[in-house]
């Protein structure tokens, strides 16, 4: 047999599947619904957990090579300023940046502010100035230089509705007065992921909101210039400083990393009921042939097709179904992941506080998304099809016609 | 261990493979007791009809086979974001005993079963099914492939320790390490590439001797092309790691087997593996098929059959030398030097 034989006969097998599919189109739109919605689930989590690891991994570039963190009856506590110089002194260490920063808590938007304090003054004149949005204020009012922050677009949002969008008034139980804060900037949508809850307050006024004491600082950043000495620094550290606990980039990736793994194999977990079920209804339906189809296969195999031509035509069929839902099924989880941001499923991914930014998933669709739904929908569909398509093909012409 | 997508679809690949697997040696057991193609007994009838279920699941089996050695793959590339110091899949596959002999196992186990496929396809073209019970004995005989390939896969997933530092393809490739990797990249690539070509000479000398010479030697000739491929085979591996992957990769000190198969090498290791894999593959089954010769009429069959994978083994291992030293070629011209 020629290619050019093989490639048209199976053309008219196809042919014949197709009309064979289209004539009991009830009985597969069933299926078809049901395969299409798996398909889209297994997808959806798939691209998000795609996506969420991507852009985990891009915004993991600015974190610092080890944040140092002092550790006292097992939590964590403020971080002394000597620390600081006794490891800018290790070989190895460019930097350390020492850091004020916590949260607070706005009771009436029952909303939890991240708080991050800075020199402002530095952040005007530097590359903060293409992604700040700058207020000018009238120059007649005396202002405190202290008391200046800017904040995340969600931040802003919020405060607009309690009408606090110019200055925001902070206060901490035991505080004799309010101090108010003029917000002199906000952080464009570009940076939402990062920016979205967050105030960045001038030191001396961050000191003050967190209530934090002077030579004392929350954590240190340390930045190390060469990747292949972070883990020897990071143990340096430790060794000299037992106190001190050492958290890398590389541990923060890979933590984020297995939790989103862990997190959509949950998802995917408890789907696999659902595929269970879906599978047993397909061996049902299979193998539960209708008298017509009966009929029709015992007059295909009395006008001389064979078991195996019986066969390609079941498998093809299988072939065609999966390849329409799982096309279908992909494009309309590309669509609601993509598109409408994934509603409902993205709150299982990144979390629950009500600030968090509706930032939109970047598009992260691989070659190896297609193997990964293909084994676990495709797979065990046409596996739980094969045995009773082939019940149907060995059936004998004459049991068949005389419905025996 | 780890929960994680890919361990899942993994999880779900396998069990359906051993499922399908099982009650084909089922079936093929029944076959291998109680075929008489002289019986005109209903018995015999349903045996033949079982032949059919058989074989589409073993077909369905090598599809299967195929694509989870690419998921295994894409597996290991994917949980080295998890495990701490993998950097690709070398590291994941290395973090514990079992990874990289799951893997041996499953390239060995997708020849094995498209070899049994080419057999039954020759078997099949025939009205007595000749080979019937050797064939279904081969069934039964390989039916602790897919057993031990589930047990060695639960075994990786759960000794899969997300706290473990794990060695990158970096250190295992590296000229310094020890161990069969470090080994592997020692072998300078002036001696990996002369056992390569020597292997392939010998490959492509013996053809054309077999062709020329008489009878007697052209089965013994046919016979070696088994054990040549295998050595076809491994040998085109250490050329890979120690040759191949440098001008890939266009570093020195990068050896690694698996970075170039991802998007970031434009699939470059697909096309690579699959050239290297559909010649071995059609190599060894034409050094099988001459194990054939009776009776006449099958064995006349075979050797056309046989004919056909030479061919085929012949192109792949052409593709196999085009993609291969095809970074080089553009490397050379490029700087006129070599690496």
């Amino acid at each position: 047999m020629t290619l050019r034989t093989i490639f048209e006969r199976q053309r008219d097998i196809i042919d014949y599947s197709l009309q064979n599919m289209l004539r009991r189109w009830s009985k597969n739109t069933l299926i078809l619904i049901i395969f299409i919605v798996l398909v889209f689930i297994v997808s959806s989590v798939l691209f998000i957990n795609g996506s969420l690891t991507k852009e985990m991994m891009v915004t993991s570039m600015d974190l610092p090579d080890i944040t140092v963190q002092r550790i006292k009856g097992g939590r964590q506590v403020n971080i002394q300023a000597p620390d600081a110089l006794e490891i800018e002194k290790i070989p190895g260490v460019e930097a350390v940046e020492k850091r004020v920063w916590g949260y607070f808590y706005q009771e009436t938007l029952q909303a939890n502010f991240t708080i991050y304090g800075m020199d402002l003054d530095q952040l005007e004149k530097g590359e903060y100035n293409q992604i700040v949005d700058w207020k000018s204020y009238p120059d007649d009012i005396e202002r405190n230089p202290d008391f200046r922050m800017i904040v995340g677009h969600g931040v802003l949002e919020l405060l607009k509705n309690i009408e606090m969008d110019n200055t925001f008034l902070f206060f901490q139980p035991g505080w004799q007065q309010l101090i108010s804060f003029d917000i002199i900037g906000t952080f464009r949508g570009e940076t939402e992921l990062q920016s979205n809850d967050m105030m960045i307050l001038q030191i001396q006024g961050a000191r003050k909101v967190l209530e934090l004491p002077d030579n004392e600082f929350t954590d240190l950043a340390v930045f190390i210039p060469n990747p292949e000495e972070i883990d020897n620094i990071a143990l340096k550290i430790q060794r000299l400083f037992p106190g001190l606990r050492t958290v890398t980039r590389e541990q923060i990736k890979n933590s984020y990393a297995s939790v989103f793994g862990w997190k959509s194999a949950f998802v995917l977990s408890s789907l696999l009921a659902g595929i269970f079920a879906f599978l047993i209804l397909i061996w049902d339906k299979a193998s539960g042939l209708s008298l017509e189809e009966k009929r029709e296969i015992g007059i295909l195999k009395a006008v001389g097709w064979d078991t195996a031509l019986v066969l390609q035509v079941k498998f093809w069929e299988g072939l065609i179904l999966s390849g329409i839902s799982s096309v279908s099924g992909i494009l309309l989880a590309y669509a609601f992941v993509y598109w409408l941001r994934a509603p409902g499923l993205k709150q299982i991914f990144i979390g629950w506080s009500t600030i968090y930014p509706s930032f939109r998933l970047t598009p992260d669709v691989d070659f190896k998304f297609l193997v990964l739904i293909i084994t676990i929908c495709v797979v065990p569909y046409l596996a739980v099809t094969i045995f009773p398509a082939w019940k149907a093909a060995i059936t004998d012409p004459d049991v068949m016609i005389r419905n025996i | 261990m780890i929960l994680h997508p890919w361990i899942l679809g993994l999880a779900v690949g396998h069990s359906t493979l051993l499922l399908l697997f099982s009650l084909c040696v089922l079936n093929a057991w029944q076959i291998f007791r109680g075929w008489d193609y002289n019986s005109t007994g209903e018995n015999q009838f349903l045996l033949e009809k079982k032949t059919y279920l058989i074989s589409s699941i073993i077909n369905f089996t090598l599809f299967v086979q195929i694509l989870m050695l690419f998921l295994f793959e894409i597996t290991a590339d994917e949980l080295a974001n998890v495990l701490p110091g993998a950097m690709c899949a070398v590291g994941t596959l290395s973090s514990n005993n079992y990874g990289f002999l799951l893997l041996n196992l499953k390239i060995v186990s997708t020849f094995v079963y498209f070899m049994w496929l080419v057999i039954n396809y020759l078997d099949n073209q025939m009205e007595t099914y000749p080979l019937v019970k050797k064939k279904y004995l081969a069934l039964i005989l390989i039916y602790p492939l897919p057993i031990m390939e589930i047990i060695l896969f639960f075994k990786f997933a759960f000794h899969l320790d997300p706290s473990v530092i794990t060695s990158c393809c970096g250190s295992v490739f590296n000229e310094s390490a020890k161990g069969i990797g470090g080994s592997l990249a020692n072998s300078s690539a002036s001696i990996s590439l002369s056992l390569f070509f020597c292997v392939a000479f010998l490959l492509l000398g013996n053809r054309y001797i077999t062709c020329r010479w008489g009878r007697g030697h052209k089965r013994l000739g046919a016979l070696l092309e088994f054990p040549f491929w295998i050595l076809f085979f491994i040998t085109a591996i250490l050329v890979t790691i120690s040759f191949i992957s440098t001008y890939v990769y266009e570093m020195v000190s990068h050896n690694c087997l698996f970075c170039f198969i991802g998007s970031q090498y434009h699939y470059y290791g697909v096309f690579l593996y699959f050239s290297l894999f559909i010649a071995t593959g059609a190599g060894m089954t034409g050094g099988l098929l001459e194990m054939i010769t009776k009776p006449a009429i099958l064995a006349k069959k075979a050797r056309l059959l046989q004919k056909k994978m030479h061919t085929v083994s012949f192109y792949g291992m052409m593709l196999f030398l085009v993609t291969g030293f095809w970074p080089f070629i553009v490397y050379y011209i490029k700087t006129g030097r070599l690496i």
